[in-house]
């Protein structure tokens, strides 16, 4: 017995050193300054700077808060904490498919629409290979991307869609912002509308999307159609899209399309010019990131092990008439939000930024003004397109058909559209925007401000 | 500050504990805990520290004047005393409620002050009235040391989040620390346990009841009845867990450092009866209002009709007692009409002629069914989430979403549920007597015990650094 009570003791000061230690490990940890990281890559945010010493917040305590929040969220370690997390959390439920962030949507009824006057387009796409992955990570580096997605994310089958939910005002907004739009410059110039379907509305079932009491994305698109402008020319890709379903036309991980997927967007461009298509063999192509991106969805979703699974990978094709071989060379001209100008490349190795940020190989991503001369191109044509960051993807097809293209973030720019169009003199005007942009209430300011 | 906070576990703890090991007197002890204690406290803005000091300063001198004055003047200074902390309660916490009402009614006043509710300025009155009127009652000496009584009400263990600490329970451990090896390491499993329990079970649970029981009207009003069910069933584990993960470690860090708080959980889920319920669920709190108001009153040695009073009139007041809004008064009536039943309707042979099972179950559909009420303090809210849960929102009975956030937490609910009855208990007492036998067991025991709360710590703690702000449920209260 007195063995027994010996042990007992001995377990109960070996209990105390082993919790102490943690303790005190942990608390080491946190003092160690200078570990203490100032960017997430994982959650592609800055993290909480300390807070500044003022009266005011000593007083009414929002200065310790802002001390209790810097502690806990640029701990040591912290992502490493945070994905171990998660991969417990994974082991939460059956999570072969998942919808995160479900809570406190609710879409609007789409009314009905007036049918499409585009007629649909006959064309046949190309078989393409899809990339497998192979190991190329990047070094650490600035974020750029934006947080536009908004929604919830369903995930099943290793693969992320932001579900999408209609807002009749937003819709209204949008569609009279694109008439005022037209009214303006719709005798100078031709003006087109594009609105881009999420993957969920051309990857998923739609009985799954009615059961999680999301709004029929091609519905909407119908109903803006419906409702611009006749003179205004819709560029309506849903059907492509859908046509071409099977193939690597959406980021798993991300909510943005692939190229690939912009592709067949430009074939029905093409299609309304009245133009052949160029032939995806007719371009050089790239792999970037490969097997190690994991995009917006993989941050919004929780650093989800099952999206953690199945990395994307970028693959670009580069215009016929840049040089893709020289990676010093420069074929476009970019204006950043600060003013400063850079001579850039449309596909752009991303190698000097993190690995979450493989979409931004296309068109110098979301800026204010850009700009590309087709030295092959003598004609004086030219066309503007105002975009949102799917359109990033979608520039590089229409390089080659005109000798100036210009684009703009409609985020970003604090241009009006008929100025531009007067300064650069262009033919033909793109609006490209993600439908949930477009009927959205999140950036109808920005569109309203270009309109005006 | 909040127990469940990085900086709180990770360095004001270890320096708490620290400073409790290396000084060796009492009164070392308890100055270097009162610092720490108001630092707590202050860490929401020092401006309420001052409201503090001058409750501490009005009790502090009631309760001396009491004890001094003759007899007849006894039960004025203890009026005088409470009325005041009362009504200081009442400006900072009910002020703006009652203006609100008023306004409402009769269009005056036009403008309604904003007054910001200290944190746990509840919990702390409550410990200051219990303690003056223990010094009325003679049950208790007054503290002659401003500094002493400052100590037991900021006690940064259970000053904003309870439990309510009567003073004739701790004074004999603060004058007077000891602690032992077996205590230490009691409190080292109970803080961690607690610490856990909030940082990845009530959290956890909170996550999937804040995306059902949303605040939004238009979306509530689109949530399926099994949504609102879901939801609610979330909350009602959410609330337990989260309140009782707080009384665990304020009782583990007690006992860590020589401090004995009774404990203010005791299983609650696991009651056959609303009575029982209540004997269970925040014991600090219900006792309190059974001595300090229920028993004053008249209790139940008076007719049936003045206990009925009586019995409304508490639960009235603690209703009240959890936040100034009708929701919480309705949550109140409502349990203090549940009690009403039990006590004059089905009277005590119902515990016997009613199955286990379905006294149990009926419980737990009535807390249930209460949390709902507890949840929203936007009436109109409550209505559509009380529509929705019968399916009067005419939107189906279940929907994608539902299921699929079910099956995506069917374990994590299981593994909640199951920390909401004594199973972790009775597991672990099964362990520790076949520990008794020797073998294999013997050492699994003890291996345990060695590494639980250090386990607990570090599961914590990854649960804890993702989550920057994450207060306690009853931190307002």
């Amino acid at each position: 017995m007195k063995d027994r009570r010996d042990i007992a003791r001995l377990v109960q000061a070996v209990k105390l050193i082993a919790f102490a230690s943690v303790l005190a490990a942990m608390c080491a940890l946190g003092l160690m300054l200078f570990l203490r990281p100032e960017t997430s890559l994982q959650e592609n945010r800055t993290l909480t700077k300390f807070p500044a010493v003022t009266l005011r917040g000593l007083w009414d305590g929002s200065f310790f808060s802002g001390v209790d929040t810097w502690y806990a969220d640029t701990y040591p370690l912290r992502e490493e904490m945070i994905s171990a997390q998660k991969a417990l959390e994974s082991h939460y439920g059956r999570r072969s498919t998942q919808l995160i962030g479900g809570g406190g949507m609710v879409a609007d009824a789409i009314p009905d629409a007036v049918p499409d006057t585009v007629p649909e387009p006959g064309v046949t796409a190309e078989p393409v290979a899809t990339a497998e992955p192979t190991a190329t990570p990047a070094p650490d580096g600035t974020v750029h991307a934006v947080g536009e997605f908004n929604g919830s994310i369903y995930i099943t089958q290793n693969a992320a869609y932001g579900t999408y939910y209609f807002s009749q005002s937003g819709a209204d907004d949008y569609i009279s912002t694109m008439n005022q739009i037209y009214q303006n410059i719709g005798g100078k110039v031709n003006m087109y509308v594009m609105n881009v379907p999420l993957s969920s509305a051309v990857m998923l079932d739609r009985n799954v999307i009615a059961d999680m009491g999301c709004s029929v994305e091609s519905d909407a698109i119908d109903y803006i159609a419906g409702k611009l402008d006749p003179g205004i020319r819709n560029i309506r890709i849903y059907d492509n899209l859908l046509r071409h379903n099977a193939e690597y036309i959406y980021f798993r991980t991300d909510h943005h399309w692939t190229q690939l997927g912009a592709y067949y967007a430009y074939q029905v461009f093409c299609q309304l010019k009245g133009w052949t298509p160029h032939t995806l063999d007719q371009f050089r192509t790239r792999e970037f990131g490969a097997g190690s991106y994991l995009g917006s969805y993989y941050r919004s979703a929780n650093q989800s092990p099952e999206l953690a699974s199945a990395p994307d990978t970028v693959q670009a094709w580069y215009p016929m008439c840049v040089n893709a071989d020289d990676p010093n060379a420069r074929d476009m001209h970019m204006v950043q939000q600060d003013g400063s100008e850079y001579d850039w490349r449309i596909i752009n190795d991303m190698f000097d930024y993190p690995d979450s940020e493989w979409y931004c190989v296309f068109s110098a991503a979301d800026q204010p003004f850009c700009s590309l001369h087709n030295p092959d191109i003598h004609d004086g044509s030219a066309v503007m397109v105002v975009k949102d960051s799917y359109g990033n993807a979608f520039i590089p097809w229409l390089v080659d058909h005109y000798e100036y293209t210009y684009w703009v973030d409609f985020r970003y720019t604090n241009e009006t559209v008929s100025h531009m169009v007067e300064t650069y003199g262009v033919q033909d005007v793109i609006f490209e925007s993600a439908t949930f942009n477009a009927t959205g209430d999140l950036v109808n300011g920005e569109f309203l401000s270009i309109g005006s | 500050m909040v127990f469940s906070s990085m900086l709180f576990v990770f360095l004001f703890l270890p320096a708490n504990m620290l400073s409790q090991i290396f000084l060796s007197s009492p009164k070392a002890k308890n100055i270097a805990m009162l610092a720490f204690s108001l630092v707590f406290y202050s860490w929401a803005g020092p401006r309420y520290l001052l409201l503090l000091l001058g409750m501490v300063l009005i009790c502090w001198l009631g309760a001396m004047f009491i004890e001094d004055a003759p007899e007849e003047r006894r039960r004025l200074i203890l009026t005088v005393t409470v009325a005041l902390c009362l009504a200081i309660l009442g400006v900072f916490k009910y002020l703006g409620f009652l203006l609100r009402n008023f306004q409402g009614l009769f269009g005056v006043p036009k403008a309604i002050p904003n007054i910001v509710l200290p944190i746990g300025i509840s919990f702390y009155t409550f410990q200051l009235v219990s303690y003056v009127a223990d010094v009325y009652r003679g049950q208790v000496e007054a503290q002659r040391k401003y500094w002493m009584l400052l100590l037991y009400a900021s006690l940064f263990h259970q000053c904003i989040a309870g439990p309510i600490v009567r003073y004739k329970d701790v004074n004999e451990d603060i004058l007077a620390r000891e602690t032992t090896p077996e205590e230490v390491s009691a409190g080292i499993s109970r803080f961690a346990v607690g610490l856990a329990k909030k940082a990845v079970l009530a959290n956890g649970c909170a996550v999937i009841a804040d995306q059902l029981l949303v605040s939004d009207a238009q979306a509530l009003s689109a949530v399926p009845a099994m949504g609102i069910l879901l939801g609610a069933a979330a909350f009602t584990l959410q609330i337990y867990l989260d309140f009782s993960a707080y009384s665990d470690m304020a009782i583990g860090m007690g006992l860590m450092c020589g401090l004995h708080y009774r404990e203010n959980f005791n299983y609650p889920y696991m009651s056959g009866s609303i009575t029982e319920f209540w004997r269970r669920w925040h014991i600090s709190l219900s006792s309190f209002f059974r001595d300090y108001v229920y028993i004053p009153l008249g209790g139940s040695r008076c007719g049936t009709g003045r206990q009925l009073l009586n019995l409304l009139a508490v639960w009235f007041l603690t209703g009240m007692w959890h936040g100034a809004s009708w929701n919480f008064i309705l949550w109140g009536l409502f349990f203090g009409a549940l009690l009403a039943v039990e006590r004059f309707v089905l009277g005590p042979d119902a515990q016997r002629w009613l199955p286990q099972a379905v006294r149990h179950g009926g419980v737990l559909v009535l807390v249930l069914f209460s949390w709902i009420i507890f949840k929203f303090t936007d009436m109109a809210l409550l209505g559509t989430a009380l529509k929705g849960l019968f399916g009067l929102n005419h939107n189906g009975f279940s929907s994608a979403a539902v299921s699929l956030l079910f099956k995506n937490n069917v374990y994590f609910l299981v593994l909640a549920c199951a920390a909401c009855t004594p199973l972790g208990k009775t597991l672990r007492t099964m362990l520790r007597n076949l520990g008794r036998r020797g073998g294999v067991m013997y050492w699994l025991d003890a291996a345990w015990e060695i590494v639980h709360p250090a386990a607990l710590l570090v599961l914590a703690a990854m649960a804890l650094v993702g989550d920057s702000y994450n207060p306690f449920l009853y931190f307002q209260f």
